[in-house]
This record gives C-alpha cells, sequence and structure tokens, in this order.
C-alpha cells in the first residue's frame, strides 16, 4: 500500500520585502483531513505565507509541496488541487456572478452538466439566485466574497486555503459554509483557514499554527498549545500569551 | 481656521499620496513647465495686445477667457467624480460649518491648482500697461478663479448623485479619448478648411456679441477696457464680477448647506439610485468554440465588451490607423487616384497595426490587473491561456481595422488591394501578438485603475526601462514583418502580379509558424514567471498585504 503524500508541507518558507522579513523559515505539515488554522496579529505574514503557498508569491527561500508536487516547479498540478479565497478577491468584476461561476468551472475542466448542477447548488447555499445574472462590480462586499468562495469550492478541491473567509458574510451564510467546510473535511478533504476571528477558528480547526512577526511562535492543537503558553484558557488567551500582547486599556488617560 | 487648514492639508496631502515619488518629480517639471508657459503666454500676449488691431487682440482675449471657463468648469466635474479628495460626503462627519466647510474647500481647489491660477492670471496680465492695470487684471482674474471654481463645486455638489453612478463614470472613462480623437479630426478639418479659404475672414470674427456677458467676458471687458484707460468701465465690468462671484459662492455655500441639513440626501440618492442600477446583464450567446483556450477568450471578449477601460484601449489601438485612414482623406489629391505611391501608402496602413495593436497586446496581463492572480490560480496549460487572450485581441483588433481598411481602399480607390491589405494586417497583428506575448511575460505593468482620472489614463507605468524594451519589441516585431512586407509588394514593385501565387501563402505560412513558434516559448516562461507578473500587475503593496 503507498502512502499518499501530505496536502501541505513547507520548508524553510522565507520572504524578505525591502529587507523586512515577512516570514521567517516556516516549517509546517498539514495533514489530510486536518481544518488547519493560521492565526497571527495583523502583519503577522499570514497571508504572505498563504500567497507564497498557493504559488502566487515567490519565496525568497524555502519549499512548499502540495499534495506531493512542488509549488514552483509543477505549478499547474498543484492549482488542479487547491481552490483559494484570497484575502484581495480579485474578481472579474464585469462579469456577472453565474457568469464567473462558469468560466471558473469551465477552467478546472469540469464537464458542462456538472459544472451547471454545482453552481445552482452553490448559488443556492450561498443566497445568491436573486443576484445571479448582476455585474459583480454591482455586489456588496461579502456578495464579492461568496461568489469567490463558491469559485474556490466549485471544483472539490483537495485544499482549501481560506483567508479570512466569514469576514462581511451574513450569519445564514455564514452557518450554512462552516457546515460545507466540516463536511469537506469529513470527506478528507484538508483546510488552511486564516482568521483574526479566534471563536470561529477555535471552533472549528483541528490544529493552530500562530505566526508572530513572521515567526512560528506555536503550532499543535488547542491543549499543546495551552501546554506551550503556560495559559489555562481560551485560544485568545492563548494567542494572547504566545504573541506576548498587552490589552492595558487603562493606557487612556482619558479614560481613567 | 484649524478646520479650514486642515482641509487644506488633506488635498494637498491626499495629491501627493496618490503619486510615486516619480510621478511627483514629474508633477513639479510640469508645474516648472506650466510657469515657464505662463511667462511665454504673458510676452505673447504682449506682443499680440502690440502687435494686432485692439478690436482683433480684445476678440482674442474674450475667446481666451470663455475657453479658461469652459474648461475650468466642466474638467473638476469630470475627474472629481474618480477624486475621493473631492469627496465632500467624507467631511459630513465632522462638526464644521457650511461658511466653513465651503471656504476649505474653495481654498483647497485654489491650492490644488497653482499651475493653472498662474496661467489664469498671466492671460489678462498680458494687458498690463500701468501699475493700475496691473491692480485691475490681477483681482479680476482672482475673481474669475473664485467664481470657477465655486461653479465647478456648485455643479459637482447638485450632481453628485449623477456624476457618481458607475454608469456615468464607465461614460466618461469611454469619452475622454473619443473627444482627443474628435478634437484631433476637427483640428485636421479645420486646417484643411483653413488652408482654402480667405484667412482675411478670421479677422472680422466678432465673438464679443456673443461672449461679452459670459464670466470670462466680464474678465476680458474689466481688462480691455482698463488698458484702454476707460477705468470707469473696467471698474464697472469688475463689478459685474464681484457680484457673480459673490453669488457662486453664495449658491455653493447654499448647497453645501442642503447637503449638510439632509445629512448627506445627495450621497444617499445616490447610494438609493446605484441599487437602483443593479439591473440583470443579458446571458451572451454560447461561444462557438470548446476548451480552455476559447474560455479565456469569451471571458476576454466580454471584458472588452464590458470594461470601459479596455474599451478605452481598443480605441486607442485603433487610432494609429485612423489617424492614417484622416491623413489620406484630407491630404491626398483627389485628381491623382491612381498614383503608385497610394497603393504604397495604403500596404503601409497594415504595417500601423503593429503600432495599434502593441498597445494591448504588450501587456495583455496588465488589463487583467488585481484579478490576474485570480486567473493564474486556474490549472489550465500556458498556452491555452495565451492562445485564448491572443484570439479575443486579434478577433477585436480585426474588428476595428477591417472597416478602417475598406474605407480606406475608398478613399484611395483601390480596391483590388484590399484582399491584400487585409491579409497584410491579420499577418502583422500575429506577429505583433507573439512578441507582445513575450513582452507580457517580462514587461508586464500596472494599469491605472478604474477609480483613477480618465484624462489621466493615457500614461503607462512601465517605467523607462520597461518603455525602452517595448521600443526594442515593436523594433523585432518591425524586423520580424520585413519578410511578410517582402512578400506583398515585390510582386508589384517587379509587376509579377502571378507571384502572388506563391509569395502570399508563404506570408501568411512565415506569419502563422513565428507566432506558433514564439507562443511556445512565451507559455513555458509564463508558467515561472507568475509571482512575478501578479506582483507587477497587481495592486499597488499587494506583495505587501502580510
Amino acid at each position: 500500500m503507498t502512502t499518499q503524500p501530505k496536502p501541505v508541507v513547507a520548508e524553510g518558507l522565507t520572504k524578505v520585502f525591502d529587507g523586512n522579513v515577512a516570514v521567517n523559515a516556516l516549517d509546517l505539515v498539514v495533514d489530510r483531513g486536518e481544518f488547519f488554522g493560521f492565526l497571527g496579529p495583523n502583519g503577522a505574514g499570514k497571508t504572505t505565507s498563504i500567497r507564497m503557498m498557493v504559488g502566487l508569491l515567490r519565496p525568497t527561500s524555502g519549499s512548499v509541496w502540495i499534495c506531493g508536487y512542488d509549488v514552483l516547479d509543477q505549478p499547474i498540478e498543484v492549482k488542479r488541487r487547491i481552490g483559494v479565497l484570497p484575502e484581495e478577491l480579485n474578481l472579474y468584476e464585469r462579469l456577472t456572478g453565474s457568469e464567473y461561476l462558469s468560466f471558473s468551472a469551465r477552467m478546472y475542466g469540469l464537464a458542462p452538466t456538472e459544472a451547471d448542477k454545482r453552481i445552482e447548488e452553490l448559488l443556492d447555499l450561498m443566497g445568491l439566485r436573486e443576484d445571479q445574472d448582476k455585474l459583480i462590480v454591482e455586489y456588496s462586499h461579502g456578495m464579492q466574497k461568496k461568489v469567490a468562495l463558491a469559485a474556490a469550492l466549485l471544483h472539490d478541491p483537495e485544499v482549501l486555503f481560506l483567508d479570512e473567509p466569514f469576514s462581511g458574510i451574513d450569519a445564514i451564510s455564514g452557518r450554512a459554509i462552516r457546515d460545507v467546510l466540516r463536511l469537506m473535511t469529513q470527506r478528507g478533504r484538508t483546510i488552511v483557514f486564516c482568521s483574526h476571528v479566534l471563536e470561529v477558528v477555535e471552533h472549528l480547526c483541528t490544529r493552530v499554527a500562530i505566526l508572530h512577526q513572521g515567526n512560528l511562535v506555536g503550532i499543535g492543537d488547542l491543549a499543546t498549545l495551552r501546554q506551550k503558553s503556560h495559559t489555562e484558557g481560551s485560544l485568545e488567551d492563548v494567542f494572547l500569551a504566545l504573541v506576548g500582547a498587552k490589552t492595558d486599556a487603562e493606557g487612556l488617560s482619558w479614560l481613567r | 481656521m484649524a478646520q479650514i487648514a486642515a482641509l487644506v492639508w488633506l488635498r494637498y496631502r491626499l495629491l501627493l499620496a496618490r503619486a510615486a515619488p516619480r510621478v511627483v518629480i514629474l508633477q513639479v517639471i510640469v508645474f516648472l513647465f506650466m510657469m515657464v508657459a505662463a511667462l511665454g503666454a504673458y510676452f505673447v500676449l504682449v506682443l499680440l495686445f502690440r502687435g494686432l488691431p485692439s478690436q482683433m487682440a480684445a476678440e482674442a482675449l474674450q475667446v481666451a477667457m470663455a475657453l479658461v471657463w469652459g474648461a475650468w468648469t466642466v474638467v473638476p466635474l469630470i475627474t472629481g467624480s474618480f477624486d475621493d479628495s473631492t469627496d465632500l460626503s467624507k467631511l459630513l462627519l465632522y462638526p464644521m460649518s457650511p461658511a466653513r466647510m465651503t471656504l476649505g474647500v474653495l481654498l483647497s481647489d485654489l491650492v490644488s491648482a497653482p499651475a493653472g491660477f498662474t496661467v489664469l492670471l498671466s492671460v489678462p496680465m498680458g494687458w498690463t500697461r500701468r501699475p493700475a492695470d496691473a491692480l485691475i487684471t490681477g483681482a479680476a482674474a482672482a475673481l474669475f478663479a473664485v467664481h470657477m471654481v465655486a461653479l465647478s463645486e456648485s455643479l459637482r455638489i447638485a450632481l453628485w448623485d449623477l456624476l457618481r453612478s458607475r454608469r456615468t463614470r464607465d461614460l466618461l472613462i469611454l469619452l475622454a479619448p473619443l473627444t482627443g480623437i474628435l478634437v484631433y479630426a476637427v483640428q485636421g478639418i479645420a486646417f484643411r478648411r483653413a488652408s482654402l479659404s480667405n484667412p482675411a475672414m478670421l479677422l472680422t470674427l466678432r465673438a464679443s456679441r456673443y461672449l461679452r456677458f459670459l464670466p470670462g467676458g466680464l474678465v476680458a471687458g474689466s481688462v480691455t477696457n482698463a488698458s484702454g484707460g476707460r477705468y470707469g468701465a473696467s471698474l464697472g465690468w469688475l463689478a459685474l464680477l464681484l457680484v457673480l462671484s459673490a453669488a457662486t459662492v453664495a449658491a455653493m455655500a447654499l448647497l453645501v448647506r442642503r447637503v449638510q441639513a439632509g445629512e448627506a440626501e445627495a450621497v444617499s440618492r445616490a447610494k438609493y439610485r446605484g441599487a437602483a442600477d443593479r439591473r440583470r446583464v443579458r446571458a451572451p450567446s454560447a461561444f462557438p468554440i470548446r476548451g480552455a483556450a476559447a474560455t479565456v477568450a469569451r471571458k476576454e471578449l466580454l471584458l472588452f465588451w464590458r470594461d470601459p477601460r479596455l474599451k478605452v484601449y481598443v480605441i486607442q489601438a485603433a487610432v494609429f490607423p485612423a489617424i492614417w485612414v484622416l491623413f489620406m482623406t484630407l491630404w491626398t489629391p483627389v485628381s491623382a487616384p491612381g498614383a503608385p505611391w497610394r497603393a504604397g501608402l495604403f500596404l503601409a496602413a497594415g504595417g500601423f497595426t503593429l503600432f495599434g495593436s502593441f498597445i494591448l497586446g504588450a501587456n495583455t496581463f496588465g488589463f487583467d490587473g488585481d484579478a490576474a492572480s485570480t486567473l493564474f490560480l486556474f490549472p489550465i496549460s500556458r498556452r491555452a491561456l495565451l492562445t485564448g487572450k491572443n484570439i479575443a485581441l486579434w478577433g477585436v483588433l480585426m474588428g476595428f481595422y477591417s472597416p478602417m481598411m475598406v474605407l480606406l481602399a475608398a478613399v484611395t480607390r483601390q480596391w483590388a488591394l484590399l484582399p491584400l491589405a487585409l491579409l497584410c494586417t491579420g499577418s502583422a497583428l500575429l506577429l505583433s501578438l507573439s512578441i507582445g506575448n513575450l513582452l507580457s511575460i517580462y514587461v508586464p505593468y500596472r494599469l491605472p485603475t478604474k477609480r483613477q482620472n480618465p484624462l489621466a489614463m493615457r500614461g503607462g507605468g512601465q517605467g523607462c526601462v520597461g518603455f525602452l524594451l517595448l521600443i526594442v519589441g515593436w523594433l523585432a516585431a518591425a524586423i520580424l514583418a520585413l519578410p511578410l512586407a517582402a512578400a506583398l509588394t515585390l510582386p508589384r514593385a517587379l509587376h509579377r502580379s502571378a507571384w502572388y501565387c506563391f509569395t502570399l501563402p508563404a506570408a501568411v505560412g512565415y506569419a502563422w509558424w513565428t507566432y506558433r513558434s514564439l507562443l511556445s516559448l512565451a507559455a513555458e516562461r509564463l508558467e515561472r514567471r507568475e509571482p512575478e507578473i501578479i506582483e507587477a500587475v497587481g495592486p499597488k503593496g499587494s506583495q505587501a498585504g502580510l
């Protein structure tokens, strides 16, 4: 029996912008079926890491393998296996929602009948049925995010990279999307998930990596992270302890 | 006072914040140039005043002031709808009286156009003979500037919802280059007409009959009377201008007060209208070809049709042959339809497609902009991706160029050469696209975003080295096109028309083979340079989006 390669493997992943180290020698292995959370304060390097992992940004050094394929050497094979919801949505705003999904389906090589079926279901799930024939430029940010997410889910990718998927999404769609993502992990799909909303991460993720100023300061499940941070609290407490954050509201002199 | 100063600072800061350092340097150079131009205008006007009959000089001033008034009033309406620094709704949160806000916005507008104000001042100052004249002309220019700024702001506030709608903005983006082409055409026709008619007729024009009671006419009346020593009449015109300026400022203050009192009523209305604008878009008919390349081509065609920015570039790409057609129409003698050089000029029109198509073909991912990162996420072969883009561009440009060639054939009466010229155009486009693909991969650059001023869309963002590489690329395409030109022109030049049986298929085959070879090379290189392309064409600072 042959062992399947790990969905995400990063080794020594580093990115330097104009002398500033955005991500510093990140080593990471994500297992099949994992719901993996990426946490960090603003500017920690989360988005940069994800952009390198999906081949949208060339690392200064280090390598990434997705399902055994090198992201830089075999980009097409990698992109066949991943779905990405970037932080900046970058959609074709002059296409309608349904046109964009149809375009994406064709680009992923889905058969027309299967594509139509999946698009219909995703439009219903995202609550976009009424607006499917309007230009994306006319959509609200939340609707644009739903379209982008639908496009990322459309081809049933083996690994799904989601950067802040729930920001701007209404509660009903948010619940539906969470259920879909859970279902995907149960079917062996892997999700790498990036968010500032710690409650959501704690609720969904099986394992979490915490980045701070480009460095990996903690990785593991909540119990492991509690142990490492010597904190017995929520993920928020663990996170604050690991990044060494001070939350001193008393510091505002005029509120005392 | 602090609030007004803050508004002026905000405008200045936002103007600078939008620009890269090299653009700031460019703006400084432009500013200095405008100063020199103002000085030049001053001396020209002095000469004009001294050299022309006084009545004619006065007419010239009337026309100049009317043009300044029109431009200064209308241009901010176009550019303002793309400019966040003039967005009044952002100021409504602050505790500011309407009078202060009006004054702050007026001063911001004046300080953000110092070069324009200098030019404006120089025009009437050209008429100054005595110190008293200088006082009057200076006051007239200042009042005129205040009136124009207040008028354009009033119009902008009154038309807020209309100017901010996507449809208006799309239209404005499209209108800017079309107006440029129209001005060029009118200019060409006017020169042609002027060369045929008696120039002395121009001396008899009496523009003042129509313009004297317009705002520009009030300035001209005050200035010319002061210059002639008729100070009473001059001050009378100046008083009228003062009343007009005060009325315009009062109208602006009233509009600002209404916007404030209605809690951004205009903005709310704009949002409401925006929602009403969200109509369904008709689904396009099925695309005849299948496959990844066809999917990309279909997407490109939809965007060419729907995105006004892309339409602008297509129009610009068509401008070169259009100017060629115009030149041929206006300047070739009708009496010599069969002249052999005209056949050469006609065939050379195909060569102009090399110029035109380069605008679009040499930065194909620049048109995707931010969405290039989405496009590169799709697992299709890069050869199919480039092919799809090329099919769409070739189709669109041939759609523009073909009718032009037909028109040119009609003008030059070279119908027999039309098939040859079309063949030449199609093949030249292939060669242009083959070099363009490589340049798109190695010299990609960011295009202006949709929020930017349409009047400033002509500049590329490729930098000096990139621009030089584009020139080198164009020369390479021109060299590649030499065998094509030889195959099309030699049989005619040597009076061996039968040779076309061999040279035409050879020319098309050569262009096709060259395209396919360079396409393979480009596809292979594209796969390895995608991150760099995204970084170059995506939003500034996207690489640092940590």
